[in-house]
């Protein structure tokens, strides 16, 4: 009987053992199957994208993307590709490397679309979507960039989410769409007008636009259901499209993404739509579609010589670059993000919304539009010279809540190290986010997402992306891989359960970081901010919530309080083993005490020190006041002097984006150059 | 035993409920993703490498490890951080330029962490992939790398140098060059290089470009032998193309095959149509020498070849650039003319019968005349062009024998030197 019940617990043993070791597996396979859904819409997606190319004269001609939408050939694509009056050729290039001519059957300016026809039967295509795509739902591209499918018989495929749907005004010169429009993070590129943006089910949910707003940067589509309406022969049922999706996607997978969505409708009630206004007003960018261009100068168009023309296509695509250099150094007249963390008003928004900024002033005429009626492009633009930078600070703010109220907003304070700034209104019983977020919550490989405000009547948008590195800057941050813009920095980041996680900073853009010059001296004037790099700096709600009751009482934070040396890092060893000393700043305690350019830092109190990071962490253990002793090597006196006399010399690497920290090599002197000394010192405070 | 019998069922259930709630059914599949992408990373990241102004994966627990080339630069040294903070020095083992790929070898070290390659062309499109990197140096003093995460945008696209890429969605920004790109399982499947971007921003819109692992698998045993040299990529000499439109498909025309070039012996004749090489489908001339760019020089590849109805396979050996293998200053009487200074004694231009201090008076159909400095010029850039090309080099060159001048012709084809 004994052994009998043995072998029952065996049983039960091995029984359980098989359920755990069978989970796993489980877990596996249905976590295999967004992955398998990719695949199959990327595959199938792939199939009916095609290459579109049409040439219109000597001087325009026209490449881009589009999509079949029924077996017997009938294709879709943008009015950016194929205009209304398009009489010539049109070739089409399919994923299979095949080549077939096209007619244009009829075209929609108002929703930008153009119905094109092949002749074939049975070509592969994607069905038609009835409504708009839910925000948060997932996404698919597939890109046709330096005409891809053309030379390499092939689009590429990207997976993102629909993130926001909001009506595009005139703010793309390149398109004349306005209206109703879907946005996605998933990658649209120029080329890529005229292609499909699919749905969950892999259903056609629009037609990608060279439209954007200039507050996202992030690509749009027309969506399917005006271009069915405005289309004839899709209206009247003429053209046979399908309506069975592609893929069933994973129902967990739906329920993840409505995770997200529902934790963000949790909280849109405490989102805030800043309305920020500066003294200098922002200038509307008049911004220009080329054969628009061409449009409205008719009469010279025609009467100019060909080199005439190419002239004024220089002009016009020179000006264009020069805009769009502009635009990056201006913000867009658009509202910003906030959200309220408190019932009686309390607004947190990141510091650069509200920061001063730069105009450009013309020294006479003051800030003026730029127009294109003029064909010169020093009329067009005048001289440089004539423009000065001026201070815009911020005038007035108003927030609009989500119940509609429309509230003079005022700040309160800055938090210079987490880059945020807390605005107050006046109201009562406000809705608003919790502080007491868990900080286990915010883990690398994590799904957060961040919540934003857009101008017009949808109220939000939602960009998600996973925690790339959970803390940056002393732990004041974490690192974001969502898209992050003008018009959603200031916004909350929020986990699938809802919990306010941070406020994002601004778009990332090159400086000092860390307090280390980086050589940015090459890209820095080009470059001045990266919306949706995937890069965001999130200030953690725990720094937060430690310094908010500072800030509520006016107190504006400049530095994070902290033990002190006065010592910043040797750039050039940022890789080798060791702490070394790059400069040793005026008026500090490591002035007083003695310390050199060159030191290297070998322990703290006894406590070994492997490098940067390790002194710091050690040194910010201790408190303000405290006496310590460091152990530190130094080059004696006759071979400092050929440090301070020769080595000096920052290394040139302008290569594109790369930074060279590399050091030069160690030097190969003998060990009897180094002696080792202690040097007491008294932790002083930051100021 | 009557006891113990109503007993069983309970206990089981208990253990079987207990490995139920223990099996990770009961979590969202949300969170299996998000611990798989944190398993994930963490094994990950002890194989990156922060160097220069870029990044790096350890590829061998003995330390070679993979960047680009552009990362790289002319330097044969470096000082490098380990994903979990150690520094080492590494130093340049080879590189491939065209194909912007370097290897390095982590000195002093061994049992580190790696990643192994993984196969790219069974890499599905739309699969999960991770990048690691070091982008604007966000991690350069905190230690920490970048993950982002996308999907793989596509495979085999030929674009520059990036020949064979893959392309992905994965957030790549400056700063990720030369960092690993990584499969689900934690191999590295690419080499993150160049990226597309959009409005000039510089910033990621969505298309990064990285060099495949199958690519860097066939450039290893070259790149290990290269003593910290350039790898040449390989070259077909020896045939003139079709000229043909940029959406042409019907595969590579070869329009003329030069006799005693290398084409020829490999036995392409004029009017082959290459159709495939080394099994990859190709659509025209472009789209063949850039399939050859992914092979090092010296390397085998199989050709198939459309002669009149047939297909034919046949077997070729892809070269490095041809040396001239003779150099040419001013001199002569009184410095007025092109002559051959020094001469390698096994290169081709020396079997057809160059000698040292020949004077040139002719490239191919071009006579030099003019001032020296001018004929330097021309005759050096004609040679060239034609060595480049693998095309038969003729020189006319004048030399005195027995007092007298005495003009002659040279034929020869530039060897792979």
């Amino acid at each position: 009987m004994r052994r009998n019940q043995n072998l029952k617990i065996a049983f039960c043993v091995f029984l359980s053992i098989l359920v755990v070791a069978l989970g796993p597996v489980y877990g596996g396979r249905s976590n295999g199957s967004i992955s398998e859904t990719f695949q199959k819409v990327a595959k199938a997606g792939s199939a009916a994208t095609v290459g579109i190319y049409f040439s219109q004269s000597e001087f325009v001609s026209y490449y881009g993307t589009g999509v079949v939408i029924s077996p017997d050939g009938y294709i879709l694509t943008s009015t950016t590709v194929i205009p209304p009056e398009a009489e010539k050729t049109i070739l089409i290039y399919f994923a299979d490397h095949s080549r077939r001519e096209a007619t244009l059957v009829e075209s929609a300016t108002q929703v930008e679309a153009s119905l094109l026809k092949v002749d074939a039967d049975e070509l592969p295509y994607v069905p038609l979507a009835e409504t708009l795509p839910e925000l948060g739902e997932r996404a698919y591209t597939f890109g046709n960039a330096r005409h891809m499918l053309r030379r390499s018989a092939q689009a590429s495929f990207s997976a993102g989410r629909i993130t926001g749907i909001y009506d595009v005004g005139s703010a793309s010169g390149l398109s004349s769409y306005e209206g109703l429009a879907i946005e996605t993070d998933a990658a649209i590129n120029p080329g890529q007008d005229g292609g499909p943006l699919l749905d969950s089910e892999g259903k056609l949910a629009g037609i990608v636009s060279l439209s954007f707003s200039d507050a996202r940067w992030l690509g749009v589509a027309v969506p399917t259901f005006k271009i069915k309406k405005a289309l004839n022969s899709l209206a009247d049922g003429s053209v046979k499209t399908s309506e069975t999706p592609l893929v069933n996607p994973p129902a967990d997978d739906i329920a993840a993404g409505e995770d997200f969505l529902g934790a963000a409708r949790n909280i849109v009630p405490a989102l805030v739509k800043l309305d920020i206004k500066r003294k200098h007003p922002l200038e509307e960018m008049p911004r220009y579609h080329w054969p628009r261009f061409i449009a409205e100068h008719q009469d010279k168009w025609n009467n100019a010589s060909k080199a005439e023309k190419a002239q004024l296509a220089n002009v016009f695509f020179h000006a264009e670059k020069i805009l769009r250099a502009n635009q990056q150094v201006r913000r867009p007249d658009a509202p910003v993000t906030g959200a309220l963390i408190s019932a009686d008003g309390y607004i947190l928004t990141s510091a650069f919304n509200v920061a001063v900024d730069l105009a450009f002033v013309h020294k006479k005429k003051g800030i003026q539009p730029i127009s294109f009626d003029e064909w010169s492009l020093s009329k067009l633009i005048g001289n440089p010279r004539n423009y000065r930078k001026q201070r815009n600070p911020v005038e007035k703010i108003t927030a609009i809540l989500s119940d509609g109220r429309t509230l003079p907003a005022k700040v309160i304070s800055h938090h210079k190290p987490l880059r945020i700034a807390l605005l107050k209104i006046e109201a009562d019983d406000l809705p608003h986010l919790d502080l007491n977020t868990e900080t286990d919550a915010i883990a690398l490989g994590r799904q957060a997402a961040v919540v934003g405000v857009m101008e017009g009547k949808r109220p939000f948008t939602l960009n998600p992306g996973v925690v790339s590195a959970s803390s940056r800057q002393s732990g004041r941050f974490f690192q974001f891989g969502g898209t992050v813009n003008f018009a959603n920095s200031g916004g909350p980041v929020i986990d699938r359960k809802g919990r306010f996680l941070g406020i994002t900073a601004e778009p990332l853009r090159p400086g000092p970081v860390m307090g280390m010059v980086l050589q940015w001296r090459t890209i820095a004037g080009r470059w001045y901010s990266a919306p949706n790099s995937g890069i965001s700096f999130v200030s953690r709600i725990d720094h937060i919530k430690k310094d908010i009751g500072k800030m509520k009482s006016g107190q504006s934070i400049e530095r994070i309080r902290g033990a002190f040396i006065g010592i910043a890092m040797d750039q050039k060893k940022a890789f080798s083993e060791g702490a070394f000393v790059g400069a040793v700043i005026h008026g500090s305690p490591a002035e007083a005490a003695g310390l050199k350019k060159g030191d290297q830092i070998l322990a703290v109190e006894g406590r070994k020190i492997n490098s940067w990071k390790e002194l710091t962490d050690v040194v910010q253990s201790y408190e303000v006041g405290d006496r310590i002793t460091l152990k530190v090597q130094r080059l004696r006196e006759i071979y400092q002097k050929e440090i301070e006399g020769g080595t000096d010399d920052e290394n040139e690497n302008e290569a594109e984006g790369e930074f060279d920290l590399e050091n030069a090599e160690d030097d190969d002197l003998g060990v009897g150059q180094y002696k080792t000394l202690s040097i007491p010192l008294t932790l002083g405070e930051r100021e | 035993m009557k006891k113990d019998l109503a007993r069983w069922p309970a206990t089981s259930a208990l253990i079987i409920l207990i490995g139920l709630l223990s099996a990770p059914i009961s979590s969202g599949v949300a969170e299996d993703f998000e611990i798989k992408l944190r398993d994930l990373m963490a094994d990950v990241r002890p194989a990156f490498v922060f160097i220069g102004g870029g990044s790096g994966a350890i590829i061998s627990p003995d330390g070679y490890m993979v960047s680009n080339a552009h990362v790289v630069g002319d330097k044969k040294h470096f000082t490098v951080r380990l994903g979990n903070g150690k520094s080492c020095k590494a130093y340049v083992v080879g590189l491939n330029r065209e194909g912007d790929l370097a290897l390095l070898k982590i000195q002093g070290v061994s049992e580190l962490d790696y990643l192994p390659l993984g196969d790219s062309d069974a890499l599905r499109v739309g699969s999960y992939c991770v990048a690691v990197g070091n982008p604007l140096a966000l991690g350069l003093v905190d230690q920490t790398p970048t993950f982002t995460i996308g999907v793989l945008s596509a495979k085999h696209l030929y674009r520059g140098i990036y020949n064979d890429a893959l392309v992905t969605d994965v957030p790549v920004n400056p700063g990720n060059s030369g960092g690993p790109l990584v499969d689900m399982n934690g191999h590295l499947v690419g080499v993150n290089g160049s990226i597309e971007t959009r409005w000039g921003l510089r910033a990621n819109t969505g298309i990064g470009l990285a060099v495949p692992s199958n690519q860097i698998k066939r450039w290893l045993p070259h790149l290990k032998k290269a003593k910290g040299k350039n790898v040449p990529r390989g070259h077909l000499f020896g045939i003139e193309w079709e000229g043909q439109p940029e959406d042409y498909v019907q595969g590579a025309i070869i329009r003329s095959v030069a006799e005693g070039s290398p084409a020829s012996k490999f036995g392409l004749t004029a009017g082959d149509v290459i159709v495939k090489a080394s099994g990859q489908p190709v659509w025209n001339v472009a789209r063949f020498k850039s399939i050859l760019a992914g092979y090092p020089a010296g390397s085998d590849i199989e050709l198939t070849v459309q002669r009149d109805a047939e297909l034919k396979e046949i077997s070729v050996k892809v070269q490095k650039p041809p040396k001239a293998g003779f150099k040419l200053s001013i001199g002569g009487e009184n410095k007025k003319h092109v002559v051959v200074k020094k001469i390698e004694d096994d290169c081709a231009a020396a079997k057809a019968g160059l000698l040292k201090g020949d004077l040139i008076i002719g490239v191919g159909q071009q006579k030099l005349n003019g001032p020296p400095r001018r004929q330097l010029i021309v005759a050096s850039y004609l040679i060239r062009q034609f060595v480049a090309g693998g095309r038969e080099v003729t020189l006319t060159v004048e030399r005195s024998q027995n007092g007298k001048a005495v003009e002659k012709k040279i034929k020869f084809f530039p060897g792979s030197g």
